[in-house]
């Protein structure tokens, strides 16, 4: 009897415990769900959604999905800094931007997927990174450290428990909702990505830092081999260049200024790169649904260190000339003109010196 | 799969256990459900190195057997000394590869495997259990019961380490098939009790343990006694945290593993300390080492004391292959030494003062435990007593968990001040006078216990996401 009565309490508390765990747990997930900070599943409610360039890629996969777009912009920061408004007055079509801050080609493929999904995309304009095919580990980015978010970007519901059951997705939940902006965080859904008013365009600006006989000392880059670039691009965009069937892809190739170019010459990687993008050329004959578009032989843009902020990235009006030619199907690089372009900035490279471009800098404004 | 994880919570634990329980009139396939569970367990993130798994347990079930029908000495050694050279290829690599020559061909290829988790934890209860073979204290398993043994998923990534002739009985229990509602109750409450440890306690501290220790510019004395306290408490709550985890886990299977921790920081000595933490290692040194080497029966009284430096250098070897580990283990075998000798003189020691000197004791040898190597551990011992004895006491108050008493309400900031609060709590909990396993045994079934279970649960599980690796699946 006793026991018997012992063991109904017993089995009383189990219940009591499931119960009100799932009544916890429940409320907690039904807040991330309705509120959805990242919009994974619907767009934002109760409040506009901010933009946190920290956390792009939590921000990535949600605006990919739900967002309403004709264009999207994806890959690395190359294509990050321009508003939304003026890739729509160059190439007619809501856009969307799901640039990352030094993606890997990974992280491109992952963002593309979704985009391949929504229904209403036709044109994919990627960054084309030699560094986003290095194929190392997703490191922080940004002096951010972070687990790169994989399971927002998959079609499971199994593995969502890390966004609906996470004190991170209350916290951004609530201050969506009413906490005040923070650093790096912005309500601008036209110009989400903008670069920090920190990064100026100016010569000598790009150059800081920078010693012109061993210019990957600021940076550190590793050298990278023509197989394992390749491979990382086959297997990461080969299944969806197949696959697809209804929306136009440009991969670009952004206009690094020459020093970049004098970088890779000090470290013998010149040729690596041009077999490279000679083998990318190839693959648009297999894969009809793409073209690659490169700036990166125009004089005009990569000798002007005043367009730069540091001797990567240029100003938005590079990024908007760059997308227009994408949507305009210009500076299209193709067999035909491979050689003779390569040969241009080959030649260009030649005939310039880093020291001297550094100096020049430094004494302009 | 780790075990502050949501797949280990939401999807595997429900999953291994609905299925075992509707499982139980086939026991045979329930056993092996539960092998194939335990796999998939340890292989979920690291499946390149489950192949070692099988092969271990099929070579020391074959060898028991073989001991079984003929008990041959040279049987046995050749079993400790496969196993334990396994042990030392995965686990040892990196130094026995600085000391052989890591450029040789050979060294590179074995240098490209990674390290399994848990096989110091396997490989000890498969040589206890060939050991006790060949005693005679143990007879052998059906295979499948021997690969539950061994695999068995609460134990398998860091213990406690268990003991065949201890588990078999309970896995061939027809009657250990039916869900028992007082064990699913005490289980849960242990799988709490273990996610508020690591989660709730040891994941804050870490960031105050990282700044002592992985720093490399000036260390104050503040910041190097907040980390080597902050490291004192991670320890002990990320690895009994796990083993009330593992404990609760086979609660909920009906299956008794041994408790591995009973509130150690509340030891009067040293040997009292080692009766209280990781208890499945300290007997199993004591088992198969310490009572086997030379001596013991001797003339020469300084046997045991000897033999007790000895066990706790193995001890010591046991964590890892580096002279940190072995000082650590010295230092712990010379206070064994002297504890065992205070006692012969039949002195006595006031407890506050015993309790005082051997958590003392325990704290400061966590330092060189935790460092890098020997000048790691010298840097963080020369910051703590820089200006000893007041500036360490008033960089401590400066920087503890007791500063938080003294600072406004609204100045607090939730990542800074989280790790002083952990320490804080995990310092007052020393004083609780229980432990997990006896609160988990006297709960009483009633409704608040289970509001504050489920709260603390949901707190757990919200904390999942930045929750980390438990220390001692790297052992």
């Amino acid at each position: 009897m006793n026991r018997n009565k012992n063991r109904r309490g017993w089995i009383r508390w189990c219940w009591w415990l499931l119960a009100l765990s799932c009544l916890l747990m429940g409320s907690t997930a039904a807040f991330t769900l309705v509120v959805d900070p990242y919009q994974i599943y619907h767009p934002m409610l109760g409040a506009r959604p901010r933009f946190n360039r920290y956390l792009q890629r939590f921000a990535v996969p949600g605006l990919a999905r739900t967002a309403k777009y004709e264009i999207a912009l994806a890959g690395t920061s190359m294509l990050q800094n321009i508003p939304n408004s003026a890739v729509e007055r160059l190439c007619g079509g809501k856009t969307v931007n799901l640039c990352m801050a030094g993606a890997s080609i990974h992280e491109e493929a992952l963002t593309l997927r979704l985009v391949l999904q929504h229904p209403g995309a036709k044109t994919a304009i990627l960054t084309m990174d030699y560094n986003s095919l290095s194929g190392g580990a997703i490191e922080p980015v940004l002096g951010v450290d972070f687990v790169f978010p994989a399971y927002l970007y998959d079609d499971s519901i199994l593995d969502k428990f890390p966004y609906f059951l996470s004190l991170d997705s209350i916290l951004a939940s609530y201050r969506a909702l009413r906490g005040p902006l923070r650093e790096g965080e912005t309500l601008d859904s036209d110009w989400p990505w903008k670069f920090p008013d920190t990064m100026k365009f100016e010569a000598s600006h790009a150059v800081q830092g920078i010693d012109p006989r061993s210019i990957n000392r600021a940076f550190g880059m590793s050298n990278l081999n023509l197989e394992s670039m390749t491979s990382a691009f086959a297997a990461n965009m080969f299944p969806l260049l197949n696959g697809n069937k209804s929306v136009k892809i440009h991969f670009v190739f952004p206009p690094y200024s020459i020093l970049v170019w004098h970088d890779y010459a000090q470290r013998g990687q010149i040729p690596v790169y041009f077999a490279f993008k000679k083998w990318l050329v190839e693959q648009t004959e297999r894969f009809r649904n793409y073209d690659i578009v490169d700036y990166q032989d125009r004089a005009d843009i990569i000798t002007n260190m005043s367009l730069y902020a540091d001797i990567y990235h240029f100003n938005e009006r590079i990024t908007e000339q760059l997308v227009r030619s994408a949507c305009m199907g210009d500076a299209v690089l193709t067999r035909s003109n491979f050689d003779a372009r390569t040969q241009s900035l080959l030649h260009l490279v030649q005939s310039t010196d880093p020291v001297q471009i550094v100096k020049e800098a430094r004494g302009t404004p | 799969m780790f075990f502050n994880s949501y797949e280990f919570i939401f999807e595997f634990l429900p999953a291994a256990c609905a299925v075992y329980f509707l499982l139980a009139k086939a026991p045979r396939v329930g056993t092996w459900w539960l092998v194939a569970a335990s796999l998939f367990f340890y292989s979920f993130h690291r499946a390149h190195s489950l192949w070692l798994l099988p092969a271990s347990i099929s070579f020391n079930y074959a060898l028991s057997l073989l001991l079984v029908r003929q008990r041959r000495k040279a049987y046995l050694v050749l079993g400790i000394v496969a196993n334990l050279l396994v042990l030392a290829v995965f686990k040892y690599k990196v130094a026995l590869g600085g000391a052989l020559g890591s450029g040789q061909t050979w060294w590179s290829a074995l240098s490209g495997l990674t390290f399994p988790l848990g096989i110091s934890f396997y490989t000890f209860s498969q040589i206890s259990y060939l050991v006790d073979t060949y005693r005679g204290q143990d007879s052998p398993s059906s295979l499948g019961d021997y690969a539950l043994f061994v695999t068995f998923f609460p134990h398998l990534l860091s213990g406690p380490i268990l003991r065949h002739r201890e588990m078999i009985p309970q896995f061939d229990s027809v009657r250990r098939r039916r869900l028992i509602p007082r064990y699913l109750a005490r289980g849960s409450a242990l799988i709490i009790i273990g996610l508020v440890k690591k989660v709730l306690i040891a994941d804050p501290l870490a960031p105050l343990v990282a700044k002592a220790f992985d720093s490399t510019g000036a260390l104050d004395a503040g910041t190097a006694w907040l980390g080597a306290a902050a490291y004192t408490f991670q320890l002990y709550n990320d690895f009994s945290g796990y083993c009330d985890i593992a404990v609760g886990v086979a609660y909920l299977l009906n299956l008794r593993i041994p408790e591995n921790f009973r509130a150690p920081y509340r030891s009067t000595s040293i040997q009292e300390f080692w009766r209280r933490w990781h208890i499945s290692l300290s007997n199993w040194l004591r088992d198969y080492v310490y009572y086997s080497l030379p001596g013991m029966r001797s003339k020469w009284k300084i046997f045991p004391y000897l033999n007790a430096v000895i066990t706790m250098l193995v001890c010591g070897l046991w964590h890892g292959l580096g002279w940190t580990f072995v000082v650590w283990g010295l230092f712990h075998g010379i206070a064994l030494a002297t504890c065992a000798y205070w006692r012969r003189l039949r002195r006595h020691m006031p407890d506050v003062l015993g309790w005082a000197l051997t958590f003392a004791f325990v704290s400061l040898s966590w330092v060189i435990f935790r460092a890098k190597d020997l000048p790691a551990s010298l840097r963080v011992y020369r910051a703590m007593f820089s200006a000893f004895p007041w500036s360490p006491l008033t960089a401590w108050w400066n920087t503890s968990g007791l500063a938080l008493l003294r600072h406004p309400v609204d100045a607090w900031s939730p990542e800074a001040d989280l790790g002083r609060l952990a320490l804080l709590v995990a310092a007052l909990a020393v004083a609780v006078p229980s432990y997990s396993y006896v609160l988990a045994r006297t709960m009483k079934p009633s409704v608040w216990t289970a509001c504050l279970g489920a709260t603390l649960l949901t707190i757990c599980v919200l904390r999942f996401s930045s929750a980390s690796y438990f220390l001692y699946a790297f052992f």
